[in-house]
C-alpha cells in the first residue's frame, strides 16, 4: 500500500490495523452526490463520509475526473494522515495521484467487495518499514523569501533586502490548486515530505507562465495546469511571485517609466537609484506601481485636512496624534468614500465574461466591490463619520492605486473617486493591481510572527497596497520598522483595508473548493474575507476544464454521446438537447410517443439533480436528517428501474417537501440571503424563485399535452430557491410517471439523413434553459455554440457573496445550483 | 461514601471522589460516543466508539506547515482541562463530588470559559483560514452565550442560597428547578448548547462550510484528544443541567448514582437530537437573540424566583 505509515508491524499495530480496517473515513472527489447519481450508496459499502481529508483514511474518487481535479484531489491526499487509501470507482486516468489501492466499477455491489478488499489490504499493509513518500508536482511547496517593502527581491534563502535592508520574509506558495485549500497544505515534519518545500521552479527560456504560478513555465500560450489560469507572457511578470492573478494583461514601462517606490515624484528613463533617498528605481508600471499610488493620492488629498479615524470632528493641518484618544491622524481626503456612488452599481460588477479567467477590468470592479456598501444608505446620509473616514482611506489603499495619468484624477469624477468610468477602464487604468505591492503592514504583520493564512505571502498581499498611500507617515513607519522600532496596534492596522464597520482587518484570500463540502465537486470560489465577512467572490477557473468544445465538431451521429459529456450529473439533459438541434436543422418532428418518452427522461434528470443538489444544500446549513433523506430519495431514483418504481419515490418526494416547511428556523435561517439584486440575469428555477414564468418547457406541446405550467415563487433568495426545487421534485417525478414508459430506456438517437446548415434548440435542463446552435455541414457538425445556465448565473457569484458573512455567502452561492461542468468546458 | 456536609466552605478535594467520577467519565464518554452515533446514524454499534478511537489514535498526527506550534499543541489538552474542571465540582451522589466549592456554580462558569481559549488556539494554531474563521466564530457565540449561563445561575443560586453544587441539589428537594425555574432551564439549555457548539449551534465546526473548522487540522493522537475533550464537555454540560435544573441524584427506589446517570444520559440524548433538525443558526441572529431576548428573559427569570421565593418563604 502506497500511503502505508512508517513502521514495523508490532502485535499493537497489528491491532491497530484491525481497528483501520473497521474505521474507513472517506473523503469523497468530486462529490457524494455524483457517486450517488451512480446509484452507489457509500455508507452502506461501509464507508464514512467526512467533510475534510485531514479526517479521512480513504480518498474515493468517482467516475473520470478531469485533470484539474485529479491534482486537486492529490492535494487532499497529500493532506491525509496515513496509513491512507485510494478507492478508484469507474475511474480513467488518476495521474498524479498514485495508483489506486483498490479499483471497482461504479456498482454497488463490486463497491462493496471492493472496500472488503481494501479492508483486507489495511489489516496487513498498514504498516510498513520502508514508506516511499508520495511526491507530485501538484503538492510541492516552494518557500521563497521577500521583501516586504520590495517584492522584485526574492530570495531562497531569509537574509536582508539589499534595497532597504529589512529582514526578508518568508514567501510560500503552493504548487498546487488545493482540495482544500484554506488549510495549512502538506505535512511539516513527515519522512519524505520534507522535500516539497526545497523544490525550486522556474525553467529559462520559456515564453509564457501562469500569474500565480511562477514555476510554470510555456513556449506557447496555454493554460496552467495547476490553476487552469491562462498563461501570460513571462514578461509580464514584472513583480516577481507577488503578481496578480487577475493580471493577464503585459504591461510595460513607459517612458519616465522609474520610479522611486518612496518618492514618486522623482522619473527616470533609465533604472538607477533615487537622487532623494538612494533606493534603487522600480518600473513604474502603468497601473498601480506604489509611486503612482502616492501620486494619485496625494493629488486628492486635501493639503491640512488631517483627521483622526476615529474622531472625525478632528480635524488639524498637520499630522500629529488625536487629543481625545491619542490615535495618529490621518489624512482624510476631500472625496471622503462615504458619499452615494451612484456609478458603482452591481451590474458592474458583473463584467467578467463567465467562461474566462478574470480580466483586469472585471478584477478592479470586483476589487470594489466589498466597499458597495458605502454607498448604502445607513452611510450616505452622514457626511462624514468614522466608518466613512476609515473607509475612504480603505478605497484609497484598494482601488485608485490603478489610476494612471491616463485616467481622471478623483476630483474630477462626480461620484467620489468611485466611477466606474474609472475603475473598470482596463484599456487606460489597466489592471488594478493590489498584488503589485505588498505593503508595509503585511509585512509587518507576518515578520512579527502573526500567521499570515491561506496562500501565504499571496493571500495578503493584494489589499495593503495602502501602506504608501500615507506619504511620510508611511515612510516613518518603514524607517521604524527598520530599525526593529516598537509598531502600535493602531499604527500596524493604519493603511490596511477597513470593515463595514471600520475595524481594519487583514484580508485573506481563501479558496472553497474544487472538493469543498456543501459546494459541487469541482466548483472553485476564491473568497476574500475581511474577518467573517466576504469582501470579494471570484470563482477559480480550471479544475474540470477538459477541453470539450474542441471535441464537439464531428460526425453527427455520435454528437448528442460527446455533448452528452458536458456534465456528468445531467447527461440526459444535453444529449436530448443536441439530438434536438440536430433534429432541427434536419427539419424533422418528433412522434408524440417519442416526445413522451424524452419528457419522462428529462424530468428523471431533474429530479435527481435537484435531489442532489439538495442533499449538498442541507449539507451546508447543518440539517443532517435533510441532508440523508434527499440523498437516499437521490439514490433511490437513481436506481429506480421501471416507471412503476416512481410511484413510491413520488409520495416521498411530496413527505419531503411537506417536512422542509416544516423545520424550525429554516425560513428565518434563508429568507433574504443570496439576492442577486435586480438587474441579474436569472434562468430557470432560480428566475422562477424571483417570481418570473420562465420555463422553456411551456413551450413545448409534449409538455403541454401533460398539463405542464411552471412553478413559481417569490422572494428571489435561498429560501424561494429551496422552495422552488422542492416543489420541482415533485413536479418532475409526477410528469415522469405520467409520460409513462420510455423513462428508463435512454430514448434512442435521432438523426436526418440530410437538411439545413443550422440547427438551434432550447431545452429546460435542471439548472434552466440551454441553447445550443449548430452549424452543420455534410453530416458533419462544423460549429456548436452552447449557452448553458451556470455560465448566465456565474456573475451572480459576486452579487449574492460580497458584502455577506462567509457562512451566508456561502449559502447564497450554493443556492444558484452551479455546476462547475458547464463553467469549464 | 461519608456524608459530606451540606455547604462545604474551602476547597477539600476528595479522594474516592476522584476515583468514582474518573469512573464515570470513562463510562459516561463511551456512552456519549453511542449516542452521539445514533443521533446521526439510527444504529447503535457498540464497538465503534472504541475501534473508532483506537482507529485515530494509529492515524498520523500531523502538524501544519506552518503552526503557532504552542497554540497548536495546547488546545486539545486545555480543552479537556477546561471540561474536566468543571466535571470536578459536580456531584454524582450525596457525598460524590471531587470538590464541593462553596463557590461551585461559579467555578464551573469560571472553568468553561477556558473552552473559549482552547477553541480560539485551535483555529488560530494551525494556520489555517477555515480553522481561523471557525475560532473567531466562537469568541461571538462566547458573547451570545456568555450573560446566558451566568444569570440562570444566579437564579439557581438565589433558591439553594448558596452557589454550592451540593446545595443547589439538595435546594430541589422539594421541586426541580426545571419546574421552579422553566424559563431559566430553557435559557440555560441553549447556553449549554452553544458551550459544547452542538448543532445548531456548531458554528466554529461547521462540517458542511468550514470543512471541520477548529477541528479541522488536527489528525491522530491530537484528534483523538480533540473529541475526547468534547465528549467530555458534552457529558459535563449534560450533568452541569442535572446538577442545576433537574435534582441532580435525587430520585426515587433507585440508588443516587443511578439517578445521576440516567438523568445525565437523557440530557445528552437529548442535546444532540434536535440538531438534526435544525440548521446551523446564523451568528447574528444567535447574537441578537441572545441580547435581545435571552437577556430580558433570564432577568425575568430572576424576578420571577426572587418573588416566588418571596411568596413562599
Amino acid at each position: 500500500m502506497t500511503g502505508a505509515r512508517t513502521g514495523a508491524a508490532t502485535w499493537l499495530r497489528r491491532l491497530a490495523a484491525r481497528a483501520l480496517a473497521r474505521d474507513l473515513p472517506a473523503f469523497v472527489a468530486p462529490d457524494p452526490a455524483t457517486a450517488r447519481a451512480l446509484g452507489l450508496d457509500l455508507a452502506e459499502a461501509g464507508l464514512r463520509v467526512v467533510p475534510t481529508p485531514r479526517h479521512a483514511a480513504v480518498l474515493v474518487l468517482v467516475g473520470e475526473l478531469p485533470e484539474g481535479l485529479r491534482r486537486a484531489a492529490a492535494v487532499a491526499y497529500a493532506q491525509m494522515p496515513r496509513p491512507r487509501a485510494i478507492l478508484a470507482i469507474g475511474a480513467g486516468a488518476l495521474d498524479p495521484l498514485p495508483e489506486p489501492d483498490v479499483a471497482v466499477p461504479a456498482d454497488q455491489d463490486t463497491l462493496a467487495r471492493g472496500v472488503g478488499d481494501l479492508r483486507g489490504i489495511l489489516v496487513v499493509t498498514s504498516f510498513s518499514p520502508g514508506v516511499a513518500a508520495f511526491d507530485a508536482a501538484a503538492v510541492r511547496t516552494e518557500r521563497r523569501y521577500t521583501c516586504p517593502m520590495h517584492p522584485e527581491i526574492v530570495r531562497d534563502a531569509p537574509g536582508k533586502c539589499p534595497i532597504c535592508g529589512m529582514n526578508l520574509i518568508p514567501q510560500e506558495e503552493a504548487g498546487g490548486q488545493t482540495g482544500h485549500e484554506g488549510m495549512a497544505m502538506d505535512h511539516g515534519p513527515g519522512p519524505g515530505h520534507g522535500a516539497m518545500h526545497d523544490a525550486s521552479g522556474g525553467a529559462a527560456g520559456v515564453d509564457y507562465t501562469c500569474p500565480m504560478h511562477p514555476e510554470v513555465s510555456s513556449a506557447v500560450p496555454s493554460s496552467c495546469p495547476i490553476c487552469g489560469m491562462d498563461l501570460v507572457p513571462r514578461d509580464a511578470q514584472v513583480a516577481g511571485p507577488t503578481h496578480n492573478p487577475a493580471e493577464d494583461q503585459p504591461t510595460e514601462a513607459a517612458p519616465g517609466g522609474y520610479t522611486c517606490p518612496m518618492h514618486p515624484e522623482v522619473s527616470s528613463d533609465t533604472p538607477r537609484s533615487c537622487p532623494s533617498c538612494g533606493m534603487d528605481l522600480v518600473p513604474r508600471r502603468a497601473p498601480g506601481t506604489s509611486g503612482d499610488n502616492r501620486a494619485e493620492h496625494s493629488a486628492h488629498t486635501v493639503a491640512g485636512d488631517y483627521s483622526c479615524p476615529m474622531h472625525p470632528e478632528v480635524t488639524r493641518d498637520a499630522p500629529g496624534s488625536c487629543p481625545i484618544c491619542g490615535m495618529d491622524l490621518v489624512p482624510r481626503g476631500k472625496t471622503g468614500g462615504g458619499e452615494s456612488t451612484p456609478l458603482h452599481s452591481p451590474a458592474n460588477h458583473r463584467a467578467t465574461p463567465a467562461d474566462d479567467p478574470p480580466r483586469p477590468g472585471g478584477a478592479v470592479a470586483s476589487g470594489h466591490a466589498g466597499h458597495g456598501d458605502h454607498g448604502s444608505a445607513s452611510h450616505s446620509g452622514r457626511a462624514t463619520t468614522t466608518a466613512e473616514g476609515a473607509g475612504g482611506v480603505a478605497h484609497g489603499a484598494m482601488g485608485h492605486g490603478g489610476m494612471t495619468a491616463t485616467a481622471p484624477p478623483h476630483p474630477a469624477v462626480p461620484a467620489a473617486g468611485h466611477g466606474v468610468a474609472v475603475h473598470a477602464a482596463p484599456a487606460t487604468g489597466g489592471a488594478d493591481d493590489p498584488h503589485d505591492t505588498p505593503g508595509l503592514a503585511a509585512g509587518d504583520m507576518a515578520a512579527m510572527g502573526q500567521t499570515t493564512h491561506g496562500m501565504g505571502g499571496m493571500a495578503h498581499g493584494g489589499h495593503d497596497t495602502g501602506a504608501h498611500e500615507m506619504g511620510d507617515a508611511g515612510d516613518m513607519d518603514h524607517s521604524m520598522h527598520a530599525m526593529g522600532g516598537f509598531m502600535s496596534m493602531v499604527a500596524m492596522t493604519r493603511d490596511l483595508p477597513r470593515s463595514r464597520d471600520g475595524l481594519p482587518m487583514e484580508w485573506a484570500e481563501v479558496p472553497f473548493g474544487p472538493l469543498s463540502p456543501g459546494l459541487p465537486g469541482g466548483l472553485a470560489l476564491v473568497l476574500t474575507l475581511d474577518g467573517d465577512v466576504v469582501a470579494r467572490a471570484t470563482r477559480a477557473a480550471g479544475p474540470v476544464r477538459r477541453g470539450l468544445v474542441a471535441t464537439w465538431p464531428g460526425p453527427r451521429e455520435t454528437f448528442p454521446d460527446r455533448f452528452a459529456r458536458l456534465d456528468p450529473l445531467t447527461p440526459v439533459a444535453y444529449r436530448l438537447l443536441a439530438q434536438r438541434a440536430l433534429e432541427t436543422a434536419a427539419g424533422l418532428t418528433l412522434d408524440a410517443r417519442e416526445a413522451r418518452a424524452r419528457v419522462a427522461a428529462l424530468e428523471r434528470e431533474r429530479a435527481a439533480s435537484h435531489l442532489g443538489w439538495l442533499a449538498g444544500f442541507a449539507e451546508l446549513l447543518g440539517v443532517g436528517w435533510l441532508a440523508e433523506r434527499s440523498a437516499a430519495l437521490q439514490l433511490a431514483l437513481a436506481r429506480a428501474a421501471d416507471p412503476d418504481a416512481l410511484v413510491p419515490l413520488h409520495g416521498e418526494a411530496l413527505r419531503l417537501a411537506a417536512g422542509v416547511e416544516r423545520l424550525p428556523l429554516l425560513r428565518r435561517r434563508l429568507a433574504a440571503i443570496g439576492r442577486p439584486g435586480e438587474a441579474a440575469e436569472r434562468r430557470g428555477p432560480v428566475a422562477r424563485a424571483a417570481g418570473v414564468t420562465a420555463d422553456a418547457r411551456a413551450a413545448d406541446p409534449a409538455y403541454r399535452a401533460l398539463g405542464f405550467a411552471p412553478l413559481v415563487r417569490e422572494g428571489d433568495d435561498a429560501l424561494a430557491r429551496l422552495l422552488v426545487r422542492l416543489a420541482e421534485i415533485g413536479q418532475s417525478l409526477d410528469l415522469a410517471i405520467a409520460a409513462g414508459d420510455g423513462a428508463a430506456a435512454a430514448p434512442p438517437p435521432r438523426h436526418g439523413t440530410d437538411g439545413g446548415e443550422r440547427g438551434t434548440a432550447t431545452l429546460e435542463t435542471p439548472r434552466g434553459a440551454a441553447t445550443l446552435h449548430l452549424l452543420l455541414d455534410a453530416g458533419t457538425v462544423r460549429e456548436a455554440h452552447l449557452d448553458a445556465p451556470s455560465g448566465g448565473h456565474a456573475p451572480l457569484i459576486a452579487a449574492v457573496a460580497e458584502g455577506r458573512e462567509l457562512a451566508d455567502a456561502l449559502v447564497g452561492i450554493a443556492s444558484l445550483d452551479l455546476s462547475p461542468w458547464e463553467l469549464d468546458r | 461514601m461519608s456524608d459530606m456536609p451540606e455547604t462545604a466552605a474551602g476547597t477539600a478535594v476528595s479522594g474516592p471522589g476522584a476515583l468514582w467520577l474518573a469512573l464515570a467519565l470513562a463510562i459516561g464518554v463511551y456512552l456519549v460516543a453511542l449516542i452521539e452515533e445514533w443521533a446521526a446514524t439510527g444504529r447503535v454499534r457498540p464497538a465503534v466508539p472504541l475501534l473508532g478511537g483506537l482507529a485515530t489514535l494509529a492515524r498520523e498526527s500531523l502538524v501544519p506547515r506552518r503552526p503557532d506550534r504552542l497554540l497548536f499543541e495546547a488546545a486539545a489538552p486545555l480543552l479537556l482541562v477546561a471540561a474536566l474542571l468543571a466535571a470536578a465540582v459536580l456531584p454524582l451522589g450525596p457525598g460524590l463530588v471531587v470538590a464541593d466549592l462553596a463557590t461551585g456554580a461559579l467555578f464551573v462558569n469560571a472553568a468553561l470559559a477556558y473552552v473559549l481559549v482552547a477553541l480560539i488556539m485551535a483555529g488560530w494554531g494551525p494556520d489555517g483560514a477555515y480553522a481561523m474563521v471557525a475560532g473567531w466564530r466562537f469568541l461571538g457565540q462566547l458573547v451570545a452565550y456568555g450573560m446566558l449561563i451566568v444569570m440562570p445561575l444566579a437564579a439557581v443560586g438565589m433558591r439553594a442560597e448558596s452557589l454550592s453544587t451540593v446545595a443547589v441539589v439538595r435546594s430541589q428537594a422539594a421541586l426541580p428547578n426545571a419546574l421552579a425555574q422553566p424559563l431559566g432551564f430553557a435559557i440555560f439549555w441553549v447556553a449549554a448548547l452553544a458551550i459544547c457548539f452542538l448543532p445548531p449551534l456548531d458554528l466554529p465546526v461547521a462540517p458542511g462550510e468550514l470543512a471541520g473548522g477548529v477541528f479541522g487540522e488536527y489528525t491522530g493522537a491530537r484528534l483523538a484528544v480533540m473529541r475526547l475533550a468534547r465528549l467530555v464537555l458534552v457529558l459535563t454540560l449534560a450533568s452541569t443541567i442535572v446538577t442545576f435544573y433537574l435534582g441532580g441524584w435525587l430520585g426515587p427506589t433507585l440508588p443516587p448514582w443511578a439517578w445521576t446517570a440516567a438523568k445525565t444520559l437523557a440530557v445528552v440524548a437529548a442535546l444532540l437530537v434536535p440538531g438534526r433538525f435544525l440548521p446551523r443558526l446564523r451568528g447574528e441572529h444567535l447574537l441578537a437573540w441572545s441580547w435581545q431576548l435571552g437577556i430580558p428573559l433570564a432577568l425575568a427569570n430572576i424576578l420571577w424566583v426572587g418573588v416566588t421565593l418571596l411568596l413562599v418563604e
